[in-house]
């Protein structure tokens, strides 16, 4: 069940995408999720599909992996719904019965925001897709350098971001491992009610619990063994270069922008 | 009862650019009273076949059969079949969770559907049976020794009374101690319960001692399946799947190329002394 979790899992192929200096990419994502929201109505995901396609396009990731990573917000979406359709205000009335009305102001709010969460996971999960932790973390580091005489730990943070990302795979793994060792005792995830699964999940979290401690503790030996004291003076074996394609891409990026800037003063 | 599997076959991200082979065409009958030996280097495909013949794996394409009945047929009862098919997987001691020691191993009778006392009956017989004493009932299970967590680990699949139990290399991770213990408790039930043990395990010796029937397992296709003795002679075979042949197979082995008649067969300590001996009073009259 936890397989689909496609968010933070990285997906190894030679592209372009794969290629650029991670900094271009969290940019890219930074920009291309306040992109979503700049877009006021749906011309703006023209300019947003046409991103989004050709990314995926040019990242070889199958669009399966990418559809995948959108099933487990589902629920998510199917509640933005339902709050959508029938708590906002409007005159265009549908339907009415009871308590509820259903305009279509409501439909188009329904069906714009969870176009919206959709994108919006579908397009940040390209990110870590294309992106190994270690680089994801090393472009965070180096693009969020500029926050240091602030005194924010900027290395720290991002140790800690590389390691939880890493540790989403593994504690994956674990899970279905323990939810199999469980169902050989004859356990049951899938049948009753909700008191009952909730109930059934005790026998899955104890033990994933008590792991995920331990391989904390054997993680954080394993870095003070090799002396490991925080960012400074640390050097890295492979430094960030910026190539032309990271400059080309920063274009592309900055046009994205602008674009769907000038729809939305433009109204469109 | 009968455990048979048809041309099971089993495919890792079936459908996308990763798929895989896990395990190939496996065709087995799996018997009342066995005790079998299964190995294979890593990544061989046998923990893959292992939860197939527990139903927590669905094939691919084939089937696996208890007792002739398909175990994915509608209205079979999979749960209950985990009961007689009983699964121990690798360090299992990360699967106990419950706040002390026979409640864990409660945990399966009770899925199994038993009342409170039944359950306690038989999780005090099963942990009898891998030696753990009274003295541990009331002690928290994170409290254990490696060795002791394993062995109630195995006792709450054992309390399910299996008349199958496969057992994941139950001695990996362990010290000497531990894994004399696991083993020696291995030994105890199979004498006590009279039930089929599958017993997957790296080491040939563990194998060469305690199974009867061996089947080796390379790229998920079975190589081999039959007696320890038989299989035990296709040293190079082995060899060139990863895997090796007891330490006393190599000797005998070696003895033989230097002109001793030690015969063939022996694959353990107490089986090779007397065809050495033997050749020395031989030599010395």
């Amino acid at each position: 069940m936890f397989k689909d979790i496609t968010l933070g899992q990285y997906y190894p192929a030679d592209s372009v995408i794969h290629r650029l200096d991670p900094r271009v990419k969290l940019l890219g994502t930074l920009v291309y999720i306040a992109s979503l929201f700049i877009g006021k109505t749906f011309f703006t995901f023209i300019p947003i599909s046409v991103f989004l396609v050709a990314v995926i396009i040019l990242s070889k990731v199958p669009v399966s992996f990418i559809l995948r990573g959108i099933k487990p917000i589902i629920p998510l979406l199917i509640i933005s719904v339902i709050f959508n359709l029938i708590l906002t205000p409007g005159d265009s009335v549908i339907v009415h019965f009871w308590i509820i009305t259903i305009n279509w102001e409501g439909v188009w709010l329904a069906v714009f925001i969870a176009a919206r969460l959709a994108y919006l996971v579908a397009g940040s999960s390209i990110l870590t897709l294309t992106t190994t932790p270690t680089r994801l973390t090393d472009g965070m580091e180096k693009g969020l350098r500029f926050l240091k005489p602030l005194k924010v730990p900027v290395h720290e943070m991002a140790m800690m971001m590389s390691i939880a990302l890493r540790f989403i795979p593994i504690l994956t793994e674990e899970t279905d491992k323990i939810k199999k060792a469980q169902m050989a005792r004859g356990a049951d995830f899938e049948s009753g009610n909700i008191m009952k699964r909730v109930k059934a999940m005790i026998p899955l979290l104890v033990p994933l619990f008590v792991s995920a401690f331990r391989r904390a503790n054997d993680l954080a030996t394993a870095m003070e063994a090799r002396c490991y004291s925080g960012g400074d003076g640390r050097t890295k074996m492979k430094p960030l270069m910026y190539t032309v394609h990271d400059f080309i891409a920063y274009g592309i990026i900055g046009a994205y922008l602008a674009s769907v800037i000038v729809m939305r003063v433009f109204g469109l | 009862m009968e455990l048979t599997t048809r041309n099971l076959t089993y495919e890792y991200d079936s459908g996308t650019s990763y798929a895989k082979k896990a395990i190939d065409d496996i065709n087995l009958v799996i018997r009342e009273n066995e005790f079998i030996g299964l190995i294979g280097h890593t990544g061989s495909g046998k923990s893959t076949l292992i939860q197939h013949l527990n139903g927590l794996l669905r094939a691919t394409k084939g089937e696996v059969y208890w007792n002739g009945k398909d175990i994915f047929s509608d209205g079979f009862d999979r749960r209950e079949f985990r009961g007689h098919v009983g699964l121990v997987f690798q360090y299992p001691e990360y699967q106990l969770f419950e706040t002390d020691v026979l409640k864990d191993v409660c945990f399966g009778p009770k899925n199994l559907g038993l009342s409170e006392e039944e359950a306690t009956k038989l999780a005090k017989e099963a942990l009898s049976l891998v030696g753990i004493n009274e003295s541990y009932y009331k002690k928290s299970p994170f409290d254990l020794s490696g060795g002791e967590k394993r062995r109630v680990a195995i006792a709450g699949v054992l309390a399910m009374r299996p008349e199958v139990l496969i057992l994941d290399e139950p001695t990996a991770g362990l010290d000497p101690k531990g894994r004399d213990e696991i083993l020696g408790s291995v030994s105890t039930i199979r004498k006590e319960t009279g039930n089929t043990v599958i017993l997957v395990s790296h080491s040939m010796d563990d194998i060469a001692e305690y199974v009867e029937r061996v089947i080796v397992i390379n790229n998920g296709r079975i190589e081999y399946d039959g007696d320890k003795r038989e299989v035990f002679q296709h040293i190079d075979e082995l060899e060139s799947m990863g895997l090796s042949a007891p330490q006393m197979c190599y000797l005998m082995r070696d003895l033989k190329e230097a002109g001793f008649n030690t015969g063939d067969g022996a694959l353990t300590v107490e089986e090779a002394i007397e065809p050495i001996l033997d050749n020395f009073r031989r030599r010395n009259v």
